[in-house]
């Protein structure tokens, strides 16, 4: 296991060496940082020949790919164009853009993964269809699109709402028509399978009834005349104010995080709950599934223990390929609501307002050193999921 | 003596239906795949050819009607310079939908060609061409394209920006590519070729391809979807498609801060894009289902 | 009513699908005596395996089963999935054909046979585990101490197979069914898996249902047999009396066709045609088409079926012309008629 670990990350570095010289090529063509320099009146040449010996940009390509090379190995990234460091400003980026996204991931994951067990389990069903249409919607949400609409939805009527808070009586009976209704159809399926018994469904959509209706009304009148402040925030990623006691601070955090986090969720869920889905119908026919039926075990144990259990094994692939999705998804939604995180970073370096190379270049090669190191992450979970895998 | 009845020959065969009819069948009894194949060409139709039929311009103003909500003149409602967002839409839309087709062509078929010579040949020529898939893998194509595309400043004609993302997005396809291939060639129809004595370009293009061409078809069309999200993303972060050009997600950032005020200048160009994605992606999964042999659907 | 351990009768499947209705099974009746051993053998597509699925219970939802199949004194057709739990692993065991899937790869050999015993027995893991190796011992793994934490792709086919034998036997079953066990094993690794089930069969008395395509691996093992074709029986006996007295034209083709000394040097007989789809049942006897001596009444009606009790049973109406013939396999020779 270890040995397998070793070679991974052996193979790793000549991609990262690779990658960089790919990433420093990019970069150095990524227009012009002088360009703005350029276009000013009254610059006189010399101090335009100045900017480019300081900048390096006068000396052939591999000696500043080896200087850089030799420096960012180090540590060194370097200044940005205002004589800033870049490393200190990247690390702040990265802690924010990392902690909205591995939450996000989590999220992602864990719901992901169980509609789609459900979903394969029950395949054309009612269920499977729905969400399979919801996968799909997310699939083909436009992220810049959605992060606007959750911004005037999910905080400004929100907090708009929890300014006035109240319970319209059509809202109240629509709910409860909603839990009463569901419960019924579930509970006429279980009669049909004879899991319960017959007028179960009658039993349960009339408790389901009675409860809704309780909560609605009682919400009703809890809800009236009561004061929030705006709790979803949509500006920047933290409070200002960092001395509050510890609860308030992470309902703080909370309520700055929540808006992006769930724009973010909704990129990687559709991909792990589709391809759960998938995975789960083909282990549902396999062989040693039905081997594992043969021997009398319960079906839930079934479906867990044998089929979920190797339906897992290709997920584990899944969830690189988010990983840069993701990544895309944090450069759009910290722009809409302002997190200073990696994706502003990005931005910034490409036009503010002319191209930054040192920040450009560490932050593509930090980008890549991260899609990597989770590549060897996703191999190793590979290899613990699937025992086969081991012997090579 | 007895005689004989009926001889070994009659057989109750079902009907043989060659393999394309059995596709296009299935995938007709897909009835939401059918509904957004409809909705596909409507709206691929209407972003063509509705500059010559919709009695308003995209660069027309009509001064008496600034900031107008939906109504009968102006369905999508207008701007706070008169534009009439109907015509918006559909020519965001359609240089939306170009770009999308461009990159999905060009993409499917680098994928292809790579893919083909990856799997067929294996060996080294796979892996230097799975490396190089890896590697530009590891940094994710919003960013890629983004500093490439970030030079080409003034303009962002539509064509290059096709250019760039489809050199960039065919990794997908490549690898589908290349495991049908790494299969395939292990069938016997590839050896016995081989053994008369067939030329491998030949085999790789007159035999392995046409049966790889399902999984083909189908990764060329997700890729559309892919592609239409990739190219709005990035004309909204104003790295894409530039003004005076038009795009669907131009449009949405131009116009995201008015959507408390003037809501219908913001749905509609997401919408289109949601509509087109989604309408996209079902089709893709109406022609995966039709030509998965086995997937049957069992009417129970 | 027979003492039969299992008693099938008139099982029928359906599978709907989107051409058609495909009956697989057509009327199947069939008894199974404790401890005997009953070879059911028929071309692929006549049935033989869904027959032992349907009575395992493990057909896809969408499959529409009749009949009766009842163990014992219970009926085990129409069972929802909880209350088949108690049959299957139990008192009905099936092994499968191919032991490179049969197993769950990511589990230990070990860990999947603890769980067959603790599935239907309160046992403590330690009592399991020692159970569980002596399972491996009875079906002759080597080592079956330290094979315990062997995962399945570190064993080759044959073991395989053994392993899910003892996977079947954990908890004594009445009833065995072997589906194809020795068809993707070589030919020598056949031999010492016919073996194991022999021993087992002796040490335990499980009365086994073995299927297969092959006739020859049933003349060491089966005590009765059961000729199936497109759905249904057409004959069944005692493996003696059908071997040396076949009374249905298809078995009597079936026997013809295996190599045998007396075939050095001249063609083998063959059966000429292929089995009928099943989804557009004709009239009549469905091996008619193929069968040399059909007649009229061969193509409007098909013969009675077999019934369970009778000792040699035959599905054919022209079965008293067939006993009188002194040449059985001529009839295969040539194609005009007798």
């Amino acid at each position: 296991m270890t040995a397998f670990i070793i070679r991974r990350l052996l193979i790793a570095v000549p991609v990262l060496f690779l990658a960089s010289v790919f990433t420093f090529f990019l970069v150095i063509n990524s227009g012009d940082p002088l360009e703005n320099l350029r276009a000013r009146p009254g610059i006189s040449p010399q101090v335009i020949r100045n900017e480019e010996v300081r900048l390096g940009l006068d000396k052939p390509f591999v000696e500043r790919y080896t200087t850089w090379a030799g420096n960012f190995v180090t540590g060194d990234l370097g200044n940005d164009m205002k004589n800033r460091p870049v490393w200190p400003q990247l690390w702040s980026a990265i802690k924010y853009t990392l902690r909205l996204v591995l939450i996000a991931e989590l999220i992602a994951i864990s719901i992901g993964l169980m509609i789609g067990i459900v979903s394969g389990v029950r395949q054309y069903s009612g269920f499977d269809y729905s969400t399979t249409f919801i996968s799909f919607l997310f699939f083909s949400l436009p992220v810049f699109w959605f992060a606007n609409l959750l911004k005037v939805f999910g905080a400004i009527k929100f907090n708009d709402w929890l300014e006035n808070p109240g319970i319209s009586v059509a809202f109240a009976v629509v709910i409860t028509a909603f839990f009463g209704g569901s419960f019924y159809l579930i509970g006429r399926k279980r009669e049909r399978l004879r899991i319960a018994k017959p007028g179960a469904r009658f039993k349960w959509s009339g408790i389901s009834l009675g409860v809704t209706a309780l909560v609605m009304l009682s919400a009703m009148f809890y809800f009236k005349n009561r004061e929030y402040g705006r709790f979803v925030k949509t500006l920047g990623s933290q409070p200002r104010d960092l001395a509050d006691s510890l609860p308030s601070r992470v309902w703080s955090y909370v309520g700055h995080g929540i808006l992006p986090v769930i724009v973010l969720f909704t990129i990687s869920y559709a991909g792990y709950s589709r391809y759960m889905r998938a995975s789960m119908l083909e282990q549902l026919n396999a062989d040693h599934v039905r081997t594992a039926r043969a021997k009398g075990i319960s079906e839930t144990r079934v479906i867990l223990r044998h089929a979920f259990r190797n339906a897992l094994i290709p997920i584990a692939t899944i969830a690189t390929l988010s990983w840069g999705g993701l990544i895309a998804g944090a450069v759009i939604t910290e722009r809409v609501f302002a997190w200073n995180g990696m994706g502003d970073f990005f931005l910034d370096s490409l036009s503010n307002p002319t191209p930054d190379p040192n920040r450009l270049l560490a932050f593509v090669m930090i980008t890549a050193t991260f899609t990597i190191v989770f590549n060897i992450v996703a191999d190793i979970i590979y290899a613990i999921l699937d025992p086969r895998i081991r012997v090579n | 003596m007895e005689t004989i009845v009926g001889s070994h020959e009659t057989e109750f065969a079902v009907e043989v239906r060659s393999q394309w009819r059995t596709v296009v069948r299935r995938f007709v009894r897909h009835k939401l795949a059918m509904i957004s194949l409809v909705t596909l060409t409507i709206i691929f139709l209407a972003s063509i050819f509705g500059k010559y039929i919709w009695r308003f311009d995209f660069m027309e103003r009509d001064t008496a009607n600034l900031s107008q909500p939906p109504s009968w003149t102006h369905p999508f409602g207008t701007d706070s310079l008169g534009k009439d967002m109907l015509a918006l839409t559909l020519r965001g839309a359609q240089r939306s939908i170009l770009i999308a087709l461009m990159v999905s062509i060009l993409s499917t078929t680098i994928g292809v060609t790579l893919g083909a010579i990856a799997g067929y040949f294996r060996g080294w020529t796979d892996a230097v061409i799975m490396r190089i898939t890896d590697l530009l893998l590891t940094i994710p194509l919003l960013i890629l394209a983004g500093c490439i595309a970030w030079q080409f400043d003034g303009g962002g004609s539509w064509w290059l920006l096709s250019l760039i993302l489809g050199v960039l997005s065919w990794q997908g396809t490549a690898r589908i590519v290349r495991g049908e291939f790494l299969s395939l060639r292990e069938k016997e129809f590839v050896e016995a070729a081989r053994a008369i004595g067939v030329s491998d370009r030949r085999i790789i293009f007159r035999h392995v391809l046409p049966n790889a061409l399902g999984p083909i078809i189908v990764s060329a069309t997700l890729s559309i979807a892919g592609a239409i999200l990739v190219e709005t993303a990035l004309s909204y972060l104003g790295l894409g498609v530039k003004a005076p050009d038009s795009s669907l997600g131009l449009l949405v950032s131009d116009y995201q801060a008015a959507f408390q005020t003037r809501p219908w200048l913001f749905w509609f160009p997401g919408i289109f894009i949601i509509l087109i994605c989604l309408s996209v992606n079902f089709v893709g999964d109406g022609l995966r289902d039709a030509f998965d042999p086995k997937q049957t659907r069992v009417r129970a | 009513m027979t003492d039969a351990l299992l008693q099938v009768r008139d099982l029928t499947v359906e599978f709907p699908t989107d051409d058609g209705v495909v009956r697989a099974v057509r009327g199947v009746s069939f008894d199974l005596r404790r401890g005997e051993v009953l070879g059911i053998v028929g071309e692929s597509g006549c049935g033989k395996s869904v027959t032992n699925l349907a009575i395992m219970g493990l057909l896809p939802k969408t499959a529409r089963v009749g009949g009766s199949v009842r163990i014992g004194d219970d009926e085990v057709i129409g069972r929802f999935p909880g209350e088949m739990r108690e049959i299957r692993g139990k008192r009905i065991a099936m092994i499968f054909q191919d032991p490179m899937t049969s197993l769950n790869p990511v589990y230990t050999v070990g860990w999947q046979l603890v769980e067959t015993i603790r599935a239907h027995r309160e046992m403590k893991k330690a009592e399991a585990r020692a159970k569980a190796v002596d399972l491996l011992r009875l079906v002759g793994i080597p080592n079956p101490d330290d094979r315990f934490d062997s995962y399945p792709h570190e064993f080759s086919g044959g073991m395989r197979q053994r392993v899910v034998i003892a996977m079947a036997i954990a908890n004594d079953p009445e009833v065995l069914i072997a589906d194809e066990p020795t068809t993707a094993l070589d030919v020598t690794v056949q031999a010492q898996i016919l073996d194991t089930l022999q021993r087992i069969r002796r040490e335990t008395g499980t009365a086994i249902i073995f299927i297969t395509h092959d006739l020859g691996v049933l003349a060491g093992m089966a005590d009765r047999l059961l000729v199936m074709y497109a759905g249904r029986v057409v004959e069944s006996g005692r493996i003696e009396d059908v071997f040396d007295d076949p009374q249905m034209p298809y078995t009597i083709g079936l026997l013809g066709a295996i190599p045998g000394e007396d075939s050095h040097g001249r063609r083998l007989n063959q059966i000429k045609g292929a089995p009928p789809s099943l989804m557009r049942v004709p009239e009549g006897c469905l091996f008619a088409p193929r069968c040399p001596l059909a007649v009229d009444a061969c193509g409007s009606s098909e013969p009675g079926a077999v019934e369970p009790e009778i000792d040699h049973g035959v599905a054919c109406h022209r079965v008293n012309d067939v006993k009188a013939m002194a040449d059985r396999r001529s009839i295969f020779l040539n194609e005009r008629a007798i």
